[in-house]
């Protein structure tokens, strides 16, 4: 039993000091553990009457554990026995808290387990642990995958439970570096406050601990079903996305490469194949850098011109020259953007594809 | 810097339950430091105390000069910090030793009236040791428990 293992580290202290004695002992007075072990099994009565003793009954929540005797010959008796039943009760509700805290995280874990299943959704298992962590299913959440190269203390990460925002949040470590939360989000925050929502929560979360962490953040969902989605929209950032150490990365921030991402770039690279090979003057990776600047410059050539350390002039003859090669009319129709974008992508991946050595 | 200091708290009953269980855990310390000088010398009250702690977590009784030196060396291992002060005035001589925080925390008063003067509940001494450390612009708040609202309104009240 718990009661008996602190006890020995008290009994440890004291035994090295050599001032007082101290023993545990039962509802009937008998000394059950001792620092004298030779007087274990005697029996003393509950009321003392000897000014060298002290007995404390010891109870944690309305529950007994039975009783601290101390013994000994000095003024600071009282005191001494006050600190040591103090340290005793304190010492067994942290491990008493610690041992519920555990039982709640591994139940989070089996949660976030059955949320990230890919195989099948398993509602009514998800309802019942929901419903035994006493969490609401019906509030929005965001899945935050915090990654660290070195890996995270285990007790620090049960200790997360204890914060005040954490009563309706789901986490688990996915293994020994990444930690996966389901965040609440609170019905009063906007969609357009969400992003300003999670900076502060996750600077909080710094300053807390979670120090010299990667955070990549996924996309809100407010069914259960959904928050796979979310995880994967995280582990998404973590392949493809080139992204600063110790960061916040969001992916409503990469929605454009996600989804451009998501096309059959084979399908558009054979559709434009034999215009660019009919074609020798265009220079594919010097294309696919004009498109990215372009798209990060939201099409303003001026500003992409500068980007790319060239007259605006000439990004333009450079652009009507695709234009020609292509067929599409890039300067003056979103459709001619949307293509010039999705084919350098398509060039983009086939030249990936060649580096490492993929059939393609 | 490898020491971050979670919380600084006044407390005259040092290290009892409701700061080892509630503010250890939640500020997500793993050095208790109590800065009382009468028992700096007393290695057995301190190891009293530690016990109500997991060995996981380090607890030293220190003096204000062992407090700073404390924080001034750097052990290259990552600490984080609870400070609790016997009382306001080990914190002015703190303060005054070069001790640097943002903010102290204060547990209410038992029974917790609304407070229209500091010294309704402070001695005069306890408020000059205040507007001391207020001075050297460290804010002070009241808050008992974790859920509670830090109430620093109390501390900006000029006595009349």
């Amino acid at each position: 039993m718990i009661l008996y293992d602190i006890f020995e580290e008290f009994i440890y202290v004291v035994q090295e000091n050599d001032r007082y004695t101290i023993g545990l002992l039962d509802d009937d007075g008998q000394i059950i553990s001792c620092s004298n072990k030779k007087l274990i099994g005697k029996k003393l009565s509950l009321v003392s009457e000897n000014k060298n003793d002290t007995i404390h009954r010891i109870s944690i929540r309305n529950v007994d554990y039975g009783y601290l005797w101390v013994n000994g010959n000095d003024d600071d008796l009282k005191m001494i026995s006050s600190l040591f039943l103090e340290s005793l009760t304190t010492r067994l509700m942290y491990e008493i808290n610690t041992t519920s805290l555990k039982q709640k995280v591994t139940k989070d874990d089996k949660l976030v387990r059955l949320l990230i299943d890919d195989h099948e959704f398993d509602k009514n298992q998800v309802l019942k642990l929901i419903h035994e962590l006493n969490i609401d299913e019906n509030l929005p959440r965001i899945a935050i995958l915090i990654l660290h190269p070195e890996g995270f203390d285990v007790d620090e990460i049960v200790r997360l439970k204890l914060r005040t925002d954490s009563s309706e949040l789901i986490y688990s470590s996915i293994d020994k570096q990444s930690i996966l939360m389901f965040k609440d989000i609170p019905v009063n925050v906007e969609n357009h406050e969400i992003k300003s929502y999670l900076t502060k929560y996750i600077d909080d979360l710094k300053l807390w601990g979670l120090v010299d962490c990667d955070f990549l953040v996924g996309t809100p969902q407010n069914r259960l079903r959904y928050y796979e989605t979310s995880y994967k929209n995280c582990l998404w950032l973590k392949r493809n996305v080139a992204r600063p150490k110790q960061d916040v990365t969001f992916f409503v921030e990469n929605f454009f490469g996600y989804f451009l991402s998501q096309i059959d770039m084979k399908e558009i690279r054979r559709t434009f194949k034999c215009y660019q090979e009919r074609s020798k003057e265009v220079d594919v990776s010097e294309m696919i850098h004009i498109a990215d600047c372009l798209i990060k410059s939201n099409f303003n050539i001026s500003q992409a011109a500068d980007e790319l350390f060239l007259h605006k002039n000439t990004l333009i003859y450079k652009l009507k020259k695709y234009e020609e090669v292509f067929d599409i009319d890039i300067r003056g129709s979103f459709q001619g953007k949307v293509l010039l974008s999705l084919i350098a992508y398509a060039f983009l991946e086939y030249q990936q594809q060649l580096q490492v050595g993929e059939k393609v | 810097m490898s020491i971050a200091i979670k919380l600084v708290r006044v407390d005259k009953r040092l290290l009892h339950a409701t700061i080892a269980l509630n503010w250890n855990q939640f500020v997500n310390a793993n050095y208790v430091i109590i800065v009382d000088p009468s028992y700096v010398d007393d290695s057995f009250i301190e190891q009293v105390l530690q016990l109500s702690l997991p060995k996981s977590m380090k607890l030293s009784i220190f003096s204000v000069d062992q407090l700073i030196a404390f924080l001034q060396a750097d052990s290259g291992v990552r600490q984080n910090v609870m400070i609790i002060f016997k009382d306001l005035g080990a914190v002015k001589s703190a303060v005054e030793a070069g001790f640097v925080t943002k903010e102290v925390q204060i547990p209410y008063p038992a029974s917790r009236f609304v407070i229209k003067n500091l010294s309704d509940f402070f001695s005069s001494e306890e408020v000059e040791q205040i507007r001391f450390i207020q001075s050297k612009g460290i804010k002070l708040f009241f808050q008992t428990a974790p859920l509670d609202n830090k109430d620093y309104s109390a501390f900006n009240i000029k006595e009349k």
